[in-house]
């Protein structure tokens, strides 16, 4: 439990069974009245925000969260499956959950998985990834000046631009917060 | 700085970037840039410079703090502010002098702090006796008051324990001031003056009562905690759109030291001053019946032990005062720190204080 005075930016608590994260808050008193904290949550589930008004002494519900390093294994494109890496225990998780990052995840992957209550509710991303290009025009050599970009599909199936002198087969370093190409690995 | 030559004057600054060229140095006037000496200088060294030259390295910086947590950062930061403050206080002091007002220095240790609920004194020893800091000064100025003073004010610290945040400080600088033979609306234009006196602008004030704000945002209802919470929840956000507000005629159950309004004994002589959302004072047309004040107290004092918070002396000298004979009167308390906030267009009370709580 916590009270309203643990608050602070990226408390995770949970209400109605739904973890939160704090984006948001503020003491309150207004001059002889009891005072409040004013939060702003988001939902670490569905992302949607909620204001809450709390008043001083209110507890509120720890979220019971864990993170775990899994790797991941395959897809049958509508669930994905992550293999634990201490314990192989493996757990699916569905398209849903896992949002825009399905793009990145090539085998043996490696990511922190959220779990809330034993469920997992998301995943975490490593900063920068490494896929090999499956399509892309034929590279043009030399050219490591210009600028110009191409697009290329990796192994994920993700689609991104590349400078010309990538060809297929390469593997590419990608960052997945911003989803640039950051250099080619090797060949 | 008229009598002397510009460029014989030495002052100290501090060494705020090093570039290639050129090394820039905060002075108690602001950022100048000066050429580099010969010596290695680093961000934070106490330099003497002479104009536009560093001519003497005074001494290395060698704390060890973040320089954001290093004081003469922080207060590199908040000169322009303090200036204005400065100011302000000058100002507001000679605009009490127009006025014939006596500033009064009450004392900020007291035997007999405020009693209400929601406000926890800090408790100290003093000469072996317990003691607590002032939350306002009110019981001794209205001592004064009946003790013949007509028109008074305190500028300085009170001081409210579990108060911390954006907007609160647990040590805050407050104004304070009396008239006897007057109403809250006297007070509401005194307010009115010393907004624009800070500001320098004038602002359309809008006064709407306690009831007519619930009614309008919220839902009326005769529970004193949950009028609070509903002024909190949904009159304080709706307020900022209003820009300069008096919220009036406070409910009797929170009419804190105010007298009840003789037209409608359910609300009371109790008004509070917002702008732009943020409550900047609370003013009362004044309670003198020494009966119906010490049965406020013992209200006050059931309600502090039922919730198991800790209960004070009742103040028997301020109660003989108001036996006595208190005149009619009405009181207001300011906080200048937020006044200050707005007249600086900044958000948090730490900004505009040289030290706040946790560097303290």
């Amino acid at each position: 439990m916590y009270q309203t005075s643990d608050i602070r930016k990226g408390l995770k608590v949970e209400f109605d069974g739904e973890p939160f994260i704090c984006v948001d808050f503020q003491f309150v008193k207004p001059g002889k009245g009891n005072a409040f904290t004013r939060t702003r949550f988001k939902s670490m589930v569905t992302g949607r925000v909620l204001d809450k008004t709390l008043k001083s002494g209110e507890s509120l519900h720890k979220a019971d969260l864990e993170d775990r390093q899994m790797s991941y294994l395959y897809s049958d494109g509508t669930s994905y499956t992550f293999m634990d890496s201490e314990n192989y225990e493996q757990i699916e998780l569905s398209r849903d959950v896992l949002a825009d990052s399905s793009k990145w995840l090539a085998e043996n992957l490696e990511v922190n998985v959220l779990l809330h209550n034993g469920r997992a509710i998301s995943i975490e991303l490593p900063n920068f990834v490494e896929i090999e290009v499956t399509r892309c025009e034929p590279g043009v050599k030399g050219d490591t000046a210009t600028g110009a970009t191409k697009p290329a599909t990796l192994s994920t199936g993700a689609t991104i631009n590349v400078p010309l002198f990538v060809d297929e087969g390469d593997i590419l370093k990608i960052d997945t917060r911003t989803c640039d190409y950051v250099s080619r690995v090797r060949k | 700085m008229t009598t002397s030559n510009e460029s014989t004057v030495t002052r100290f600054a501090r060494v705020l970037r090093v570039d290639d060229h050129i090394i820039h140095v905060s002075t108690t006037t602001g950022v100048e840039s000066c050429t580099p000496p010969s010596i290695d200088l680093a961000c934070g060294d106490l330099v003497r410079i002479q104009g536009g030259a560093i001519i003497d390295w005074v001494r290395p910086n060698r704390a060890t703090r973040p320089i954001e947590e290093q004081d003469w950062w922080r207060i590199h930061r908040v000169l322009p502010v303090l200036r204005q403050r400065t100011d302000l206080l000058h100002k507001l002091r000679q605009w009490f002098l127009e006025q014939d007002f006596l500033e009064v220095d009450t004392p900020i240790l007291t035997a007999h702090p405020g009693l209400e609920v929601h406000l926890q004194p800090i408790q100290t020893r003093v000469c072996d006796q317990v003691r607590y800091l002032i939350t306002s000064p009110e019981f001794h100025m209205k001592r004064l008051l009946s003790a013949g003073l007509e028109r008074i004010y305190y500028l300085g610290k009170s001081f409210r324990d579990d108060e911390k945040g954006r907007h609160h400080h647990p040590e805050f600088t407050m104004l304070e001031w009396y008239r006897t033979d007057a109403e809250p609306s006297d007070l509401m234009s005194d307010v009115e003056t010393i907004v624009a006196l800070a500001t320098g602008e004038q602002r359309q004030w809008v006064r709407i009562s306690v009831h007519e704000a619930l009614a309008r945002w919220g839902t009326p209802t005769d529970d004193p905690d949950d009028i609070v919470r509903q002024l909190v929840e949904y009159v304080e956000p709706n307020l900022v759109e209003l820009g300069a507000v008096f919220l009036t005629d406070y409910p009797a159950s929170l009419a804190s030291l105010a007298r009840l309004n003789s037209d409608d004994p359910t609300t009371s002589a109790r008004f509070e001053a917002y702008v732009d959302g943020v409550e900047l004072a609370n003013g009362f047309g004044e309670l003198t019946d020494p009966v119906e004040q010490r049965e406020r107290f013992e209200q006050d004092l059931n309600r502090r032990r039922a919730l198991g918070l800790p209960v004070f002396p009742m103040d028997e000298s301020f109660l003989d005062a108001l036996g006595a004979g208190l005149p009619p009167c009405a009181g207001i308390a300011l906080g200048i720190d937020r006044l200050i906030m707005l007249a600086t267009n900044t958000d948090r009370i730490a900004d505009v204080v040289c030290f706040p709580p946790d560097l303290a």
